[in-house]
């Protein structure tokens, strides 16, 4: 009920900012900060090669701290593919069983009320029945008119609950 | 004791979601022998609703069962507006969990 009396705001909020900030917080904030330490790494490369003041073990060390961090990233990168995609699968599986159990129907949601109503239903239509056959005419027409309401109030509730209502 | 006492005693002694149902059906009840109230009663606690109902209404006039069908038709009627509204929210929440789904993708 909730989300149902939610505004276009609440739906905008909901739809997309909270995904977006989680998703920022998840990707962006490791991604950003290993390619800023790149970054650094290969501007602090650059100027020292271009100064000429840097030695050849110095050099390859910070080589070898790009290479670290250049397989870090690829890392990270694959790591938060592989999971996107089982977290994807697993968004989808819950979805589609939502929709499978929801179009299912009624009767698989019909509370203990629905059940005791359809029961007391088809005892009373069995009742006018009975009367029928016994030649009682006023229940039989006056019950059957009622009855017919009755069947299709009880085919629109088994078939979910769609609202449509024989008044 | 009044034999209505009795039976609204008797009555208050059922699960709760069936005593108001059985309310409605006290003064029906007086034209029942106490062995069928009994019965009756025990039918509906052993959760044979069916059976206690159908017994019921066998001692219902025709106008009474008439009544009784009406208000059944009612009862049916606030449940599938109930079930309505029930089944909007569901399909709203889906919607918003599509939304959901399709943005972390």
């Amino acid at each position: 009920m909730i989300l149902a009396e939610f505004g276009w705001f609440q739906m905008l909020l909901l739809n997309w900012a909270l995904p977006g900030i989680i998703g920022g917080i998840i990707a962006y904030v490791p991604l950003s900060m290993i390619i800023k330490s790149l970054r650094k790494l290969l501007d602090t490369l650059i100027a020292a090669n271009e100064d000429g003041k840097i030695s050849a073990d110095e050099y390859n060390k910070i080589a070898a701290d790009v290479k670290d961090l250049k397989a870090n990233l690829v890392g990270l990168l694959t790591l938060f593919m592989k999971t996107r995609g089982t977290t994807m699968k697993s968004i989808l599986m819950v979805l589609i069983c939502g929709i499978l159990l929801s179009g299912i129907g009624g009767c698989l949601w019909a509370d203990s009320g629905t059940k005791l109503s359809l029961n007391m239903t088809a005892a009373a239509i069995g009742e006018i029945n009975k009367r029928c056959e016994t030649g009682d005419c006023n229940a039989c027409r006056e019950g059957l008119l009622r009855a017919t309401k009755l069947t299709s109030n009880i085919a629109n509730l088994a078939n979910g609950g769609r609202g449509e209502v024989s008044e | 004791m009044s034999q209505i006492t009795k039976i609204r005693e008797l009555v208050a002694k059922l699960p709760l979601e069936l005593q108001p149902y059985a309310s409605h059906y006290v003064e029906l009840l007086l034209n029942f022998q106490t062995s069928e109230i009994a019965a009756l009663l025990d039918l509906a606690v052993g959760g044979d609703i069916k059976l206690a109902y159908q017994m019921l209404v066998a001692k219902m006039s025709t106008e009474e069962l008439l009544d009784e069908m009406d208000r059944l038709n009612l009862m049916l009627i606030q449940q599938n507006k109930d079930a309505k509204a029930e089944s909007e929210y569901l399909k709203n929440f889906l919607n918003v969990a599509i939304v959901i789904g399709i943005a972390a993708l």
